[in-house]
């Protein structure tokens, strides 16, 4: 492995999927999560915040996520599984070249290895930041 | 022996004599691949690996000229398509059998690529200087041209292709 990771570090993320694919964010930017009881209306939805998409009709069990903001938490609506789960240093890697250098997706931080998937890392703490319209490639449907 | 007979021999072995590489002319490794139906090569010092039937993942945020990320060995390497930077029909899916592992200007990064021709060392003198007919887009890309098995293959200069694709953000 070329990356150095520190011996023995963790990370605490929240693991979440937006359309089938799989992100993390560091536990420490979420106050709290719920289910997202049907009503959604004025959350902002993750398919259009982290994959550029139009908000579609869920096809599973949403939860709202309370990110820390300042001055203003904020709610991010994402798709079940939520969980909570710790990850090795050596498991994140720094985003590839050519990504970190062309990616329109700000909040994108890393990448890391989570069994047979590559989980996409965010940091939230920014704010809601929409990524530019139709620069993006539209996600696959996954596997 | 007919003079008919004579000529194709004599032109066979006027051929073989081309190919014989003198000792001393300095040879380069060159990987050829099929992109678009045209054939291209990268100097062999630029690749690291050429890996076959490797799970490409999508990463959000990307633009359509990223295919997605692979795991090679627990390292993390993006995969790029040239077909937009050489202005190439794209294939209606991806259908490329063979992803370059590239190294050049600082970065890595593998490139898909619809088939791989050959791994071969070439006399450095055959590869004849870009022609100044070659399309402007091209013109900073190329680093020369080759016939090799009656086509042509067009040399492409991977530092600038990775220092381009990573400057055009800016």
């Amino acid at each position: 492995m070329s990356e150095v990771a520190v011996a023995g570090a963790t990370i605490d993320l929240v693991v979440f999927r937006v359309a089938g694919h799989l992100f993390g964010v560091e536990a420490c930017q979420v106050r709290g999560s719920r289910p997202a009881d049907g009503n959604v209306s004025g959350m902002l939805d993750a398919e259009c915040l982290l994959l550029g998409l139009p908000p579609a009709p869920p096809v599973t069990t949403r939860w709202l996520l309370r990110i820390k903001g300042d001055p203003e938490d904020w709610e991010l609506c994402v798709d079940a599984p939520l969980e909570l789960c710790r990850l090795e240093a050596a498991a994140v890697h720094r985003l590839p070249d050519l990504v970190g250098a062309r990616t329109g997706l700000r909040q994108l931080r890393a990448l890391a290895l989570s069994g047979k998937e590559v989980m996409s890392l965010v940091d939230l703490r920014g704010g809601p930041v929409m990524p530019p319209g139709g620069s993006v490639t539209p996600p696959p449907h996954p596997a | 022996m007919s003079e008919s007979s004579l000529d194709q021999i004599l032109s066979q072995r006027h051929a073989a004599r081309k190919e014989i590489v003198g000792l001393d002319d300095p040879a380069v490794k060159l990987v050829i691949f099929e992109l678009g139906g045209d054939w291209f090569a990268f100097h062999g010092d630029r690749i690291r690996e050429i890996l076959a039937q490797t799970a490409v993942y999508f990463v959000p945020g990307c633009p359509p000229s990223i295919e997605g990320v692979i795991n090679v060995r627990g390292d993390i390497e993006s995969v790029l398509l040239l077909y937009e930077l050489l202005r190439l029909p794209a294939p209606p899916d991806s259908c490329g059998a063979s992803i370059l592992l590239g190294q050049g200007g600082g970065m890595t990064s593998g490139i898909r690529v619809e088939r791989v021709i050959d791994v071969v060392d070439v006399p450095q003198n055959s590869v004849q200087p870009p022609p100044s007919t070659l399309p402007e887009h091209m013109r900073p890309l190329v680093l020369g041209l080759l016939l090799f098995h009656q086509h042509t293959v067009t040399v492409l200069d991977l530092d600038r292709i990775f220092a381009d694709y990573a400057k055009e953000a800016e």
